[in-house]
């Protein structure tokens, strides 16, 4: 294609019309400022906080699980060729420890009696598990490229996904827990999907909704003779949220819930909002109505990203709270405020009692009784 | 607190479109730029509703909307090209839409720190001393930066524009 000769060639002229062209006309819509308003006035009063009586036992815990972390980084297997990925245990090295990087964790999930966080350690992205019954043993193995995702969907089956800079989806997959991490292959399409979420559900084979740039979603199942296409009805554009739960999957998008009873091929709305639903089975010792029958509580946020786990029980972080429902279709309970403000990106319970709660900016918090209080962890 | 409220609010509806615009700038992506937009507007408001004596500045707010933007893009994705309405709408003679292009494309080739000083300087229209106190550096350090950064743009972007092309 033959350039227009007769552009301006002053760079200054040309990143001002440009920008001025591209982002002048833009406008940040009135509900967004309120909901950011209401969440600053209503997390006025909640401040961050490290029970001192827990600190020390904590930092004791975090240390070793550290110490035994930096003494396996040289010699992590990278999942560049080899398809399968051996997760390494370690042991503690004073020594190690001097080394280890500043950390910052960009997602978590919780398997079986362990909580696993993506780090991003200079450029790489580090998985670690860590067995809080067994704290000084560690899980790590390095991988090439930042985490998107990490999910489990039950205690052993879970899913990391990301993009490389090539825009190359790298999605791994385990069924035992984490301790085997196996890499999947992606059909060739794969690279013009602009947005992918994994599936790894019991008795179901993998599959995948992924979103082309024209906003358009496919599910697809891998079997053994590659991948099965489907095309999805009643859902459409990017998901915010994804779980599911005993045969049905629910995902979150624009502030509505949308659930599949067929694995994924057809989509309908949830009947009631979640707020609205909360409300309605509100009881004495759940919040009050009138806080939670806001239609806007997805919008508002803090939904988007918060993961949930367990056989029948959910936890959820919403809005600056914890929320609990016993079973599908029981009221939602509020449990605690978070210890942080800002967004929650995802929580994750191992028991009934010992649970783990990752906010926007990177900290993980660890509770041990159930969600009353609150501990900084890593 | 309801006068206090009243106040923030204003403040935040006067920023609202421009914390927008600058997050837009940085992502690249309307949907991620709003997202980073509204926790940029939260912590402004909850710094304000908890130090009453306090207004915010043009460049804090700038600060705070460039940390909400780097929290988000550490989770985003790689940023892309984009090629939505704002930038293919052709009832403007202001630059073609070919060169459009090649300023988006020269911009994501550069680094997140060029990216960043050149749309404080040329799209907010923020001086050299306001840049330098929104990155925490000097303004000497922010005149230097700018300067390497505008080099680098016009040297990717003469290369780009001298090229076979896009599509």
């Amino acid at each position: 294609m033959k350039k227009n000769l007769g552009q301006p060639e002053d760079p200054e002229k040309l990143l001002r019309a440009y920008w001025h062209r591209k982002a002048g006309a833009l406008h940040l819509p009135r509900d967004v400022v309120d909901a950011a308003i209401n969440r600053a006035e209503r997390d006025g009063s909640i401040e961050e906080h490290r029970p001192p009586v827990r600190r020390g036992k904590d930092r004791i815990l975090v240390g070793m699980v550290g110490l035994a972390a930096a003494a396996v980084l040289g010699v992590m297997i990278a999942p560049h060729g080899g398809k399968t990925i051996v997760v390494q245990h370690a042991s503690s090295s004073a020594a190690a420890s001097r080394q280890m990087p500043s950390e910052r964790i960009l997602a978590m999930a919780v398997s079986h009696r362990e909580v696993w966080v993506s780090l991003l350690v200079r450029r790489q992205a580090i998985l670690k598990g860590d067995s809080p019954a067994s704290s000084v043993m560690a899980k790590v193995m390095a991988l090439p490229h930042a985490p998107l995702r990490l999910q489990f969907y039950t205690p052993n089956e879970g899913v990391w996904l990301t993009r490389a800079e090539s825009r190359r989806w790298v999605l791994l997959k385990t069924r035992n827990g984490g301790a085997r991490w196996t890499r999947v292959a992606l059909p060739p399409a794969s690279r013009s999907w602009v947005d992918l979420w994994a599936v790894l559900a019991p008795g179901h084979p993998l599959a995948l909704i992924a979103t082309n740039a024209h906003n358009h979603d496919q599910l697809l199942w891998q079997t053994s003779r590659g991948w099965r296409s489907f095309p999805i009805r009643g859902l459409t554009g990017k998901v915010s949220t994804l779980w599911v739960q005993k045969g049905l999957w629910e995902v979150s998008k624009g502030g509505r819930l949308f659930t599949s009873a067929d694995a994924g091929r057809s989509w309908a709305p949830a009947s009631l909002q979640f707020g609205q639903r909360m409300a309605s089975q509100a009881k004495s010792s759940a919040l009050s109505p009138s806080s939670t029958a806001s239609s806007q509580l997805w919008q508002q946020g803090l939904a988007a990203g918060t993961a949930f786990q367990g056989e029948s029980a959910r936890w959820v972080a919403i809005s600056g709270d914890l929320w609990r429902q016993r079973a599908p279709g029981d009221a939602w309970r509020k449990i605690s405020p978070l210890p942080f403000s800002g967004r929650a990106v995802s929580v994750g319970f191992t028991n009934a009692d010992i649970g783990y709660v990752l906010s926007y900016r990177g900290v993980l918090w660890r509770t041990e009784d159930g969600g009353v209080h609150w501990m900084r962890f890593g | 607190m309801a006068e206090r409220r009243q106040v923030v609010e204003a403040w935040l509806l006067r920023y609202k479109d421009r914390v927008y615009r600058l997050a837009f700038t940085l992502l690249g992506d309307h949907e991620a730029a709003q997202d980073a937009a509204q926790e940029a507007l939260y912590h402004v408001a909850r710094w304000c509703f908890q130090h009453e004596d306090f207004e915010p500045t043009d460049a804090w707010v700038w600060q705070v909307t460039r940390n909400a933007v780097r929290d988000f893009a550490r989770r985003a994705l790689p940023k892309t090209v984009s090629l939505d309405d704002t930038m293919l709408a052709g009832d403007h003679s202001d630059i073609g839409i070919e060169v459009r292009l090649d300023v988006a494309r020269a911009l994501t080739r550069l680094s997140e720190g060029d990216r960043e000083v050149l749309v404080f300087y040329y799209f907010l229209d923020l001086s050299s001393q306001e840049v330098a106190a929104v990155l925490g550096i000097s303004p000497t350090a922010a005149r230097i930066r700018l300067s390497r950064a505008r080099r680098r743009f016009k040297s990717v972007y003469e290369g780009s524009s001298k090229g076979e092309g896009i599509g």
